[in-house]
């Protein structure tokens, strides 16, 4: 009796878990193929396939524009989140201070927040500064929304990080600035490189800031695809959804592969 | 000669709360291996953190070879440390983990090269360079610290419980390396342990601290020998503690009554007058007999055995005294005792030492028995 029910238990669980995944990537599943559609049609069945759509999103200018656009914004976001986010889990983590636990929550609001409410602050607050609709503007906007992760990230690292270390260095002769740049930053690359790709894509995925602070020319593939799903729509939209598809699932993979670098480089001492 | 590190009126608290170092002076000679010795908590590691540069003092100056350091940052202080965890560094092969203070120094490549397999000869792993640190056992990875520390000729090492992770056999084949090298180098070494036996084993002077202050500080035989109060002579080596009552006091010597068993005569160990009065006396050094003894100079109280102990070589009696209280007598297995057994217990006079002072609650008491039982 016992073990039926737990066969029935299991066998639930499995169906949740198709059924989970399913309503997950179902969506994605049935649009993606779509790109691949010679007609320009949104219904299966697809009679014959083409590139002509991935064709028309490198060729087009508004495409290509905001492709190009996308990926300005999400660099430059992203090495500036970066470095702002190292130097803040690093301070965080050595610092001898008060109030850590309230700039922690300071740093994390934009995690929190709802984007809607963020981007119309920051949409107010640039227009009195004249960086709206400005590539910096934007670009700003995004590296406040992508260094919390990477504190988060550099923070998980650094705390399974022997401080013993820095001593050691220091009393080796090398300065504080040697030491970070010979001890530390290699050990804790894994944790800036995930980081990293995290502020990479959240830039990357950002709609609600870049509606409201993207002029024109600024428009990033996300509301290129959000402007022409709503009024005429044709399939370049679902060459570029799956190109930021496969891009997303390539960021994931290079996280794994990071994830499995950081545990080979062990930092407790063997004892015998 | 000039000691080349001096502690001057060195107070070390936190949040002005607790007094972790309270105004130390030491006086540290040129090429000497020098043990801070003590319990956990009795402030030899802030005392050598404070040295190393890891630690400010709160109040007083250090000086090392005439200069004054105490504001100089760590990295500038040319002094070499060893960890408890080696702290090599992982991503590094052993051979660039030595090279690392010549490099940061800005040696030649070739001079790093030829350094660093000096460095490795000497800790006898001469083929190991690249090899990485998880690659390597707890002995080894100690050894490649020592070179590490070594390589770039510093004239002081600290080391801090270097040899607390591994096991007794290791340990003890690397104190005498340890010690070899320091013989060959000649380098001012200060070493922090809480293992007694490695202190006597390796130092050429002893600093015993407790609670923050030092309360002795001489050669392992002075302080094995010569105990000045009853805390230092029961942390070094096993002690015995009888309490009594200070009798009277007569050309160094006092004599002390212990309640229900007898009057003994001991050497004075300080100058106080206070009523009660702590024996401290080695098990070594008392004997035993089935034999009542009479009209000799020695010490004798009578007993019996409470316990018998067996180490293989040796055995350890514990004897109860008539009035309650136990003494640990060592001898050597060729009779055979038995639990129970009347017995009577003596000893010289000039073994035994009267101190007014405890140990202190924090310090040991009569741990004897048990503490060799740990350490074996």
């Amino acid at each position: 009796m016992e073990r039926i029910v737990q066969q029935v238990g299991r066998s639930t669980l499995s169906l949740f878990g198709i059924l989970f995944c399913a309503f997950l990537l179902g969506p994605i599943m049935a649009f993606i193929p779509m790109s691949f559609n010679d007609a320009a049609l949104l219904h299966y069945p697809i009679k014959h396939f083409s590139l002509r759509w991935y064709r028309d999103l490198i060729q087009a200018s508004e495409w290509h524009n905001a492709l190009v656009n996308s990926l300005v914004v999400a660099s430059s976001a992203t090495v500036l989140a970066t470095a702002l986010g190292v130097c803040a889990a690093y301070g965080l983590w050595r610092g001898r201070f008060s109030g850590k636990n309230l700039i922690m929550v300071v740093i994390m609001t934009p995690m929190i927040v709802p984007s809607v409410i963020g981007a119309v602050a920051m949409y107010f607050s640039f227009t009195q500064v004249g960086l709206d609709y400005t590539y910096a503007g934007l670009i700003l906007a995004h590296t406040a929304m992508g260094a919390p992760m990477v504190v988060v990230t550099v923070l998980s690292v650094l705390a399974r990080f022997d401080a013993n270390l820095l001593r050691a260095a220091a009393s080796l002769g090398a300065d504080p600035l040697v030491t970070f740049r010979r001890v530390t930053l290699p050990l804790i690359l894994p944790g800036v490189m995930s980081g990293a790709i995290f502020a990479f894509a959240i830039s990357l995925d950002d709609v609600v800031a870049a509606l409201f602070l993207a002029g024109p020319s600024q428009r990033t593939l996300p509301v290129q695809m959000y402007m022409r799903s709503t009024d005429l729509f044709d399939l370049v939209t679902a060459a570029a959804a799956s190109v930021m598809f496969f891009g997303a699932i390539a960021m994931m993979v290079m996280l794994q592969l990071l994830r499995r670098r950081d545990s080979l480089v062990t930092t407790s001492a063997s004892t015998d | 000669m000039k000691p080349i590190v001096e502690f001057r009126n060195i107070s070390k608290s936190y949040d002005s709360r607790s007094v972790v170092v309270r105004n130390l002076n030491l006086e540290i000679a040129p090429g000497e291996f020098l043990t801070l010795l003590g319990p956990s908590g009795s402030g030899k590691t802030t005392v050598l953190m404070m040295l190393a540069g890891f630690e400010t003092p709160t109040s007083g100056e250090i000086f090392v070879d005439g200069r004054a350091y105490s504001a100089l940052p760590a990295h500038k202080r040319d002094i070499g440390v060893v960890f408890q965890s080696y702290a090599l560094f992982p991503h590094m092969s052993v051979g660039e983990n030595v090279a690392f203070p010549l490099s940061v120094r800005g040696c030649d490549p070739q001079e790093i090269k030829r350094r660093v397999a000096s460095a490795l000869e000497m800790v006898r792993l001469p083929n190991f360079s690249e090899r990485k640190p998880t690659q390597l056992s707890g002995g080894q990875q100690q050894r490649v610290a020592l070179a590490r520390a070594l390589v770039y000729s510093p004239k002081i090492i600290l080391m801090d419980e270097p040899l607390g992770a591994l096991d007794r056999q290791l340990r003890e084949e690397m104190q005498f390396e340890i010690k070899s090298i320091h013989e060959r180098v000649g380098v001012t070494v200060v070493y922090v342990t809480h293992d007694q036996d490695e202190a006597l084993t390796m130092s050429d002077r002893i600093a015993i601290f407790n609670r923050g202050v030092i309360e002795q500080i001489a050669d392992p035989k002075t302080l094995y020998d010569n105990p000045e109060n009853a805390f230092v002579a029961t942390f070094i080596g096993d002690s015995n503690l009888l309490g009594g009552a200070l009798k009277e006091k007569r050309d160094g010597r006092v004599l002390v009554e212990i309640a229900d068993s007898g009057t003994v005569l001991a050497r004075a160990g300080d100058q106080g007058d206070a009523p009660e009065a702590f024996l401290a006396i080695r098990p070594e050094n008392l004997s035993v007999s089935s034999l009542a003894q009479t009209g000799t100079e020695n010490n004798v109280l009578a007993g019996t055995i409470d316990k018998i102990v067996y180490f293989g070589d040796h055995l350890k009696l514990v004897v109860r005294l008539r009035g309650g209280q136990t003494v640990s007598v060592k001898t050597t297995a060729e009779q055979a005792y038995q639990s129970g057994q009347a017995v009577s217990v003596s000893w010289s006079p000039d073994h035994s030492i009267a101190f007014t002072t405890s140990p202190g609650k924090d310090g040991p008491r009569q741990k004897a028995v048990t503490r060799e039982t740990m350490s074996a």
